[in-house]
C-alpha cells in the first residue's frame, strides 16, 4: 500500500480493501474529474498496491447500490461476488483491472485497479546516482533533466508535479510506484511529461502519469524499456508512449485522448499491455508521416478494454495508419489482441497527404502488416479502411489471419465492414 | 428534412439598424445549419447574398446534397433551394457524397455551381473530384457539365474569372497549389493542370497548403492560402502576382493567424444521444474576399472553433495600395462599417 494525501482527491465513489491471509488493509482510491466536455467519463479513480501470491480484493460502492459488475480486460476471467454495495474478486498475478458497475460503451465512473509486482531493488534515498522522491508534494518545473547514470525514483505517496527530460544521456531511469502530474502546464502547451532525446537505455518503471498537457511518453534513441506505467490523459493530444528504436513497451496500462502506442521508430514491442482508448486517436498508431524507412514492429497479447471512438475521422480506428511521409513502413505484426468494448471503426490502414508528414509525391508506402489472432468483441458501426493514396504510395501484402469481427472471422473486403481500394492496394489476404 | 433554422442562442448583441452603417455580430447563424458550416462561399446577386458551404453532416446521417442560402443583409439568411438533391442522384454516380468547398459564380449572364464530391461506397475516402454545373437563375435548377466524370481529382476549387476573360480554376492537392484554365460553356479545362505551389517555387517557406482564393484589384492579383503549424497553429497567407498565370510572391507576414487557446469550445446546440458533439473540424483554412454592403470588401470564413460547430464570419478586409492585405480588426465578435 502507498500513503495518499489531502494533496490529490480521495475517491468518494469507491472505496477498496485487499485481503491476504487475514490481514485486511485498506488502499488509498485517488479521484479524477474528466477535464473536457468531450471525455465520456465524468470521473476515474484508481488506486494500487503491490503484491505476490493470491489477494482478495473488495471494492464498495459509496454512492449507489451495485446492480451488476465487471472486471475487464475480459482474458482474465476474474469471476466477481456481488453482496450489498460491496464486490470481491480474486488476483493471482498481477495487472491492470477496470472494475466496472455499468453496462455498456460509456462508463460513467470508472475504477481501475493498478495491482502491482513488488518493487524490489529499490534505490537507496542517500546513492549519489539517486534522485529520491518521497511521499507528498514536489515542484520539479517544467524541463527536470536527467543526466546519464542517473536514477529517479519517485516512491509510493510522492506527487511529483512537473515533466521529465534528458538528452544525449544513457543508462538513465525513472521508476517507482508514485506520481508524476501535469496538472500545472496550459493544455497542449508544455513539453511532453518525460521526454528522453537520443538516449541510450532508459527505463521508465512502475509510475503512474496524470493531467499530462500532451503525450505523457517519448522517448528517442534506443533500446529504452517502458514498464508497468499506468498513463492517463483527458485532452486531445495526450498520447501514451513512443520508445524509439528497439524499445519495448510492457505491462502498462493506458487511458490517453490520443493514440496509446505509437508505432513510429524500428523494432518497438508492446506487450501484456490493457488500454483503454478515449474518444480521440488509436490504440496502436503507425505514425503520420516520416521521410526514413520504419520496420519490424510487434505488438501482442494486448487487450484493448474500451475504445471511445465516435467521429468519423481517419485517426479513430483500434489500428490506424495515415501515412503521409516518404519513407516505407514495412514488417508489423499484430497478434493476440483482444479488443473488448467498442462500436467504432478497427482498421485505418491508408497512405494520405496529412499536415503532420512531409508528402513526397513519388514515396511512401506501407507494406507487409499482418494482424493474427484478433477478436473484436463488439460489432463496428463504421467500415475499416484499407488504402493508399495512388500508385506510387500503395498499401500491399496485409494479412488478416483469423480476425474474428462480432463473433464473424474477416473472409474478404466488405464495403460495408473491410473497405479495401483496389486501385492502390496488392495481395490483401484473408484467412 | 430541413435542418435550417435558428435555435441558437444570439451569439452577441443584436442591435438596431442604423441608415449608412452595416452592424453585424459574429459569428452569423440565423438560419444558417444550426450544426455549422465550413468553406463558406458569398455571391451578392439582384439585391441579395447567396451563400453555399461545406454542411457540417448532421450527425448518423449522410448529407443531403448543395444547399443554397439568401440573405437581404449578410445576416439573417434562409435556406432557399438544394441545387442538387443526394436521393435523386444514381447510386453509382461519381459525385454523391461529401459535397465539399462549393462556390457560385455569374459568368456571361449564367450562373455556375461548383462542387467536390466522390462516391463513399466506390471511393471512399480518397480525394473529391470537380464537378460543375450550369444554371440560368442563381437558385436553379442546375444541369450538371460533369455528370460523367470529374473534371479532376482535388479539392477547394476556386473559380476565377480574370478581367482578360480567361477563367482560371486554383485548387489544392496534397498539399501542393494547382492551377488550369476553365472552358465553363463546354464544361471542360482549356488548359493541362499543373502544379503552381510547392516545395520547388515556395523553398522553406512552403508548408502543407490548403484553399487557395484569388481575386484581382488594380491589375494585381491576390492568392489567399493558409497552413498547419505545429502546436495547432493555422496561418492564413497571402501572394500577390502581376498576372494570374503567376508567378506569385508570398508576403512575409501572415494576414491571419489562428491559435488552439482562441478556439471557440462552446456547444452550441444539443446533440442526439451517442453524440457528444459534431465532428471536430480543428482548423481553419478557407477564406473569401467578397463584395458586401456599400460595395466594400470583406472576408468570409468559418469560426474559429476546435471543438464545436464552425459558423460564418465576415469581417472587413482591405487593399492597402501597395500590394498588401490587412485586415483591420480581426476575430472581433462586434462589427460596424460606416457605408460611402
Amino acid at each position: 500500500m502507498y500513503p495518499g494525501d489531502k494533496f490529490i482527491a480521495p475517491s468518494h465513489q469507491y472505496k477498496v480493501e485487499v485481503l491476504q491471509n487475514g490481514r485486511m488493509q485498506e488502499s488509498f482510491v485517488y479521484l479524477m474529474h474528466a477535464q473536457h466536455y468531450t471525455n465520456k467519463s465524468e470521473t476515474a479513480s484508481f488506486t494500487g498496491f503491490d503484491f505476490t501470491g493470491r489477494v482478495t480484493v473488495r471494492v464498495t460502492r459509496l454512492t449507489e447500490d451495485i446492480g451488476f459488475c465487471q472486471v475487464l480486460p475480459r482474458s482474465r476471467g476474474i469471476a466477481v461476488r456481488l453482496a450489498g454495495r460491496t464486490v470481491e474478486f480474486e488476483l493471482d498475478r498481477p495487472g491492470q483491472f477496470s472494475v466496472e458497475f455499468e453496462r455498456g460503451l460509456r462508463i460513467r465512473h470508472p475504477l481501475f485497479i493498478f495491482a502491482n509486482p513488488p518493487d524490489v531493488d529499490v534505490p537507496r534515498p542517500d546513492d549519489p546516482r539517486v534522485t529520491w522522491f518521497g511521499p507528498g508534494v514536489h515542484e520539479i518545473g517544467e524541463k527536470f533533466v536527467i543526466p546519464s547514470g542517473q536514477t529517479v525514483y519517485l516512491a509510493g505517496g510522492a506527487y511529483v508535479k512537473g515533466q521529465f527530460f534528458s538528452e544525449n544521456a544513457q543508462k538513465i531511469t525513472i521508476r517507482g510506484r508514485g506520481i508524476l502530474s501535469g496538472e500545472q502546464f496550459p493544455v497542449r502547451t508544455a513539453h511532453y511529461m518525460i521526454t528522453f532525446r537520443n538516449v541510450e537505455q532508459a527505463l521508465v518503471e512502475g509510475i503512474t502519469l496524470i493531467h499530462p498537457p500532451t503525450h505523457n511518453i517519448r522517448l528517442t534513441g534506443r533500446d529504452h524499456v517502458v514498464r508497468n506505467v499506468k498513463l492517463f490523459g483527458w485532452h486531445f493530444s495526450t498520447d501514451g508512449a513512443s520508445t524509439g528504436s528497439d524499445g519495448m513497451i510492457e505491462d502498462s496500462f493506458m487511458h490517453v485522448n490520443d493514440d496509446s502506442i505509437m508505432l513510429y521508430e524500428n523494432n518497438t514491442s508492446a506487450r501484456r499491455c490493457v488500454i483503454w482508448q478515449m474518444e480521440n486517436g488509436a490504440p496502436f498508431q503507425f505514425g503520420w508521416g516520416g521521410e526514413e524507412d520504419r520496420s519490424g514492429h510487434h505488438a501482442s497479447d494486448i487487450d484493448v478494454i474500451r475504445v471511445e471512438s465516435e467521429w468519423d475521422n481517419e485517426n479513430e480506428a483500434v489500428f490506424c495508419a495515415i501515412h503521409g511521409g516518404g519513407g516505407t513502413k514495412s514488417d508489423y505484426l499484430f497478434e493476440n489482441i483482444r479488443i473488448d468494448n467498442a462500436d467504432w471503426r478497427m482498421f485505418s490502414i491508408i497512405t494520405k497527404p496529412n499536415r503532420w508528414g512531409q508528402w513526397n509525391p513519388e514515396a511512401g508506402a506501407i507494406r507487409r502488416v499482418v494482424f493474427r489472432n484478433i477478436e473484436f468483441y463488439g460489432t463496428p458501426r463504421i467500415a475499416s479502411l484499407i488504402m493508399g493514396h495512388d500508385e506510387k504510395h500503395p498499401v500491399t501484402d496485409v494479412t488478416f489471419d483469423n480476425v474474428i469481427v462480432g463473433g464473424k472471422k474477416l473472409a474478404g473486403a466488405d464495403p460495408d465492414v473491410i473497405a479495401v481500394d483496389p486501385e492502390t492496394t496488392r495481395n490483401i489476404v484473408f484467412k | 428534412m430541413v435542418i435550417a433554422g435558428s435555435e441558437l442562442p444570439a451569439a452577441a448583441e443584436t442591435r438596431a439598424p442604423v441608415e449608412g452603417v452595416f452592424a453585424w455580430a459574429n459569428p452569423i447563424t440565423d438560419g444558417l445549419n444550426r450544426y455549422g458550416q465550413k468553406d463558406v462561399h458569398i455571391l451578392a446577386d439582384a439585391g441579395n447574398w447567396y451563400l453555399v458551404a461545406t454542411e457540417m453532416r448532421v450527425p448518423a446521417q449522410e448529407k443531403r446534397g448543395l444547399v443554397l442560402y439568401r440573405s437581404p443583409d449578410l445576416v439573417h439568411w434562409r435556406e432557399v433551394s438544394l441545387l442538387f438533391d443526394r436521393e435523386t442522384i444514381p447510386a453509382d454516380s461519381w459525385y454523391r457524397d461529401e459535397w465539399l468547398a462549393p462556390e457560385i459564380h455569374q459568368i456571361n449572364g449564367k450562373y455556375f455551381a461548383l462542387f467536390h464530391c466522390r462516391n463513399n461506397r466506390q471511393r471512399p475516402y480518397r480525394l473529391p473530384g470537380f464537378g460543375l454545373a450550369v444554371a440560368d437563375h442563381i437558385e436553379g435548377p442546375y444541369r450538371n457539365l460533369t455528370p460523367d466524370r470529374p473534371l479532376y481529382w482535388g479539392n477547394n476549387t476556386n473559380l476565377f474569372a480574370a478581367p482578360d476573360g480567361r477563367i482560371h480554376l486554383y485548387w489544392d492537392r496534397d498539399g501542393r497549389i494547382y492551377s488550369a484554365e476553365l472552358d465553363p460553356e463546354k464544361g471542360s479545362l482549356k488548359t493541362e493542370p499543373g502544379e503552381i505551389l510547392g516545395p520547388a517555387t515556395l523553398g522553406k517557406q512552403f508548408r502543407f497548403l490548403d484553399a487557395p482564393f484569388v481575386t484581382e484589384r488594380n491589375g494585381r492579383y491576390y492568392m489567399i492560402t493558409s497552413s498547419f503549424y505545429a502546436g495547432y497553429i493555422i496561418r492564413v497567407r497571402y501572394l500577390t502576382a502581376s498576372s494570374a498565370d503567376g508567378p506569385w510572391t508570398m508576403a512575409a507576414e501572415p494576414l491571419l493567424t489562428f491559435i488552439e487557446s482562441e478556439a471557440d469550445s462552446t456547444l452550441r446546440m444539443p446533440y442526439p444521444p451517442g453524440y457528444s458533439f459534431a465532428p471536430p473540424t480543428q482548423v481553419i483554412f478557407h477564406h473569401q474576399i467578397f463584395r458586401g454592403p456599400g460595395g466594400l470588401d470583406y472576408l468570409a470564413y468559418h469560426s474559429s472553433e476546435k471543438y464545436s460547430e464552425p459558423h460564418l464570419v465576415i469581417e472587413p478586409i482591405k487593399f492597402d495600395g501597395a500590394g498588401g492585405l490587412v485586415v483591420p480588426a480581426p476575430k472581433q465578435p462586434q462589427h460596424s462599417v460606416s457605408l460611402p
